[in-house]
C-alpha cells in the first residue's frame, strides 16, 4: 500500500478503502500542511483547512482526471481554495508574497515521495517564477497563492488594474513556456 | 449575457487559470470553451502551469495526532451524505462570503470547484444550455446555465439592475412540485450560484424568491429555451 502509485491511493481513497485514506494523509499531509501554513499563516486554520481538504479530495476523488495534472498539485489547489476561503472569512491580509517564495524550498528531510513529487518540478518553476521580475512575481504569487483578483493587486500594489492585469498575463505566459512541451502551442496573444 | 469571443477568452485565460476571473466573466468564457477547442486547450494549459505553482510551498511537519484526525475526518463521512454536505458547505460558504464581500466579485473555494468540475464535464458527453434570467416585470437580470450529463449542473449569475439580500433558490421541473435548494446573496442586483443536482435540468424553471415570498426573478429552461 505503501509503494501505491499517488493514483492508486487516490482511487483507494474515493473507495473508502480504510488503509488506502491512512496512505494518502501520510504521502500528502506535510505538503497539504504546509501550503495551508504558507497561505494562512495560523497554526490552528491551516490544520482545519488541510483535514478539510481530505475530506475533500475524498468526496471529489472520482473527478479527478490525470491529463490535467499529477495528484499532488491537484490536492494542493484544493487545499488553497480552502486557505483563501479561510483567509477571507477571518478577512486576513496576504503574507508578503516574497516571503512566500523565499521559502519555497523543499525541506531536505522530505520523504521519497515528496521528493519525487519535487526534484525536476521544483526546480524548473523555481527558475521560472525566479526568472520573472520582481513585479510579476509578486502579482503571480498574489493570485496563484492568495486568490487576490486583479483588482484586489491593483489596490495592494498601488497600481493600475490594467497594470495588475498585464503583470498576471505576463508571468503566466512565461510559466506556461516553461512548461510547454514539443508539440503544438495554442494561441495565447 | 451573450458569450464570450476567443479574443476575450484568450485575454482572460490567465485570470480563468489562477481561478481570480470575476463571476460574470468567468460564466461567459465557460459558455464560450465549452464549444471551442483552442480556447479550452488554452485554458487548461494555464491551469495546470498554476496549479503546478503550488508544489513551490514548502512542507511542514503538522502538528501531533493530524493524521489520526485527517483520517478520521475522511472515514467518518457516509456515502449517503455527500451531496447534502456540499450542499451545506456551498450554502455556508456564499452565505459567509455574502457578508463580506461583493459576491459577483468574490471566488469561493466552492464557485472554484464548480468551475473546475464544470469544466471536467464540459470534456465528457453532455449538453449545455443556458436561459435569461428576467425580473417579475420581464426585464433582464442575468442568465441561468444548465448542464446535462453524466452529473447535471446549474449555474445561475445574477446581474439585474437591482435587488439584495438573500433569495430562495427554487426549482420547478417539469409536472412536479417545486422545491427549494439553495439561497443566493444578492448585493447591488448581483450575484452568482451553482450546486449539482439529481433533477432533470432540460425542462426546469428556476426562481429567485425574496423575502417576502416573491418570485423576484426567473428563467425556464426547455426545448424552445435551447
Amino acid at each position: 500500500m505503501w509503494a501505491a502509485s499517488d493514483e492508486a491511493l487516490l482511487a483507494g481513497l474515493g473507495a473508502g478503502d480504510a488503509e488506502a485514506i491512512a496512505a494518502f494523509v501520510r504521502r500528502f499531509q506535510r505538503r497539504v500542511f504546509g501550503l495551508a501554513m504558507a497561505i494562512t499563516g495560523d497554526q490552528g486554520v491551516a490544520e482545519d483547512v488541510a483535514q478539510e481538504a481530505f475530506a475533500r479530495a475524498w468526496r471529489h476523488a472520482q473527478a479527478y482526471d490525470a491529463r490535467r495534472g499529477p495528484v499532488a498539485a491537484w490536492l494542493l489547489a484544493i487545499t488553497r481554495n480552502l486557505a483563501i476561503d479561510a483567509m477571507r472569512l477571518r478577512r486576513a491580509e496576504p503574507t508578503d508574497p516574497d516571503a512566500l517564495l523565499a521559502m519555497g524550498i523543499p525541506a531536505p528531510d522530505a520523504g521519497p515521495d515528496e521528493r519525487a513529487i519535487a526534484g525536476e518540478d521544483i526546480a524548473r518553476l523555481r527558475r521560472a517564477i525566479m526568472d520573472l521580475p520582481l513585479d510579476q512575481r509578486r502579482a503571480l504569487v498574489l493570485a496563484a497563492f492568495y486568490g487576490r483578483t486583479a483588482r484586489e493587486i491593483s489596490d495592494s500594489e498601488h497600481v493600475p488594474l490594467g497594470t495588475a492585469k498585464t503583470r498576471i498575463r505576463a508571468a503566466m505566459i512565461k510559466l506556461r513556456s516553461a512548461f510547454e512541451v514539443k508539440g503544438e502551442r495554442s494561441n495565447l496573444r | 449575457m451573450s458569450e464570450a469571443t476567443c479574443d476575450e477568452v484568450r485575454e482572460l485565460a490567465p485570470e480563468l487559470a489562477l481561478g481570480i476571473a470575476a463571476g460574470e466573466q468567468r460564466a461567459r468564457a465557460l459558455v464560450h470553451i465549452a464549444s471551442c477547442t483552442d480556447c479550452r486547450t488554452l485554458v487548461e494549459e494555464l491551469s495546470r502551469a498554476a496549479d503546478s505553482l503550488l508544489l513551490l510551498a514548502p512542507p511542514k511537519e503538522p502538528p501531533i495526532g493530524f493524521e489520526a484526525h485527517a483520517v478520521d475526518r475522511v472515514r467518518g463521512m457516509r456515502p449517503g451524505r455527500r451531496l447534502k454536505i456540499a450542499l451545506a458547505a456551498a450554502a455556508l460558504v456564499l452565505v459567509s462570503i455574502g457578508g463580506t464581500a461583493a459576491v459577483m466579485n468574490s471566488t469561493s473555494s466552492r464557485d472554484r470547484d464548480l468551475a473546475e468540475r464544470y469544466l471536467e464535464l464540459l470534456e465528457g458527453q453532455g449538453e449545455l444550455v443556458s436561459a435569461s434570467l428576467r425580473t417579475a416585470d420581464g426585464g433582464p437580470a442575468g442568465q441561468v446555465f444548465v448542464y446535462s450529463g453524466p452529473t447535471n449542473w446549474v449555474f445561475i449569475v445574477v446581474d439585474a439592475a437591482s435587488g439584495s439580500g438573500m433569495h430562495d433558490v427554487v426549482f420547478i421541473p417539469r409536472g412536479a412540485a417545486a422545491v427549494t435548494v439553495g439561497r443566493i446573496r444578492l448585493v447591488d442586483g448581483r450575484g452568482t450560484w451553482g450546486s449539482t443536482t439529481g433533477l432533470n435540468v432540460r425542462a426546469l424553471g428556476v426562481q429567485l424568491v425574496s423575502n417576502d415570498g416573491e418570485p423576484a426573478f426567473r428563467a425556464a429552461l426547455s426545448e424552445a429555451a435551447r
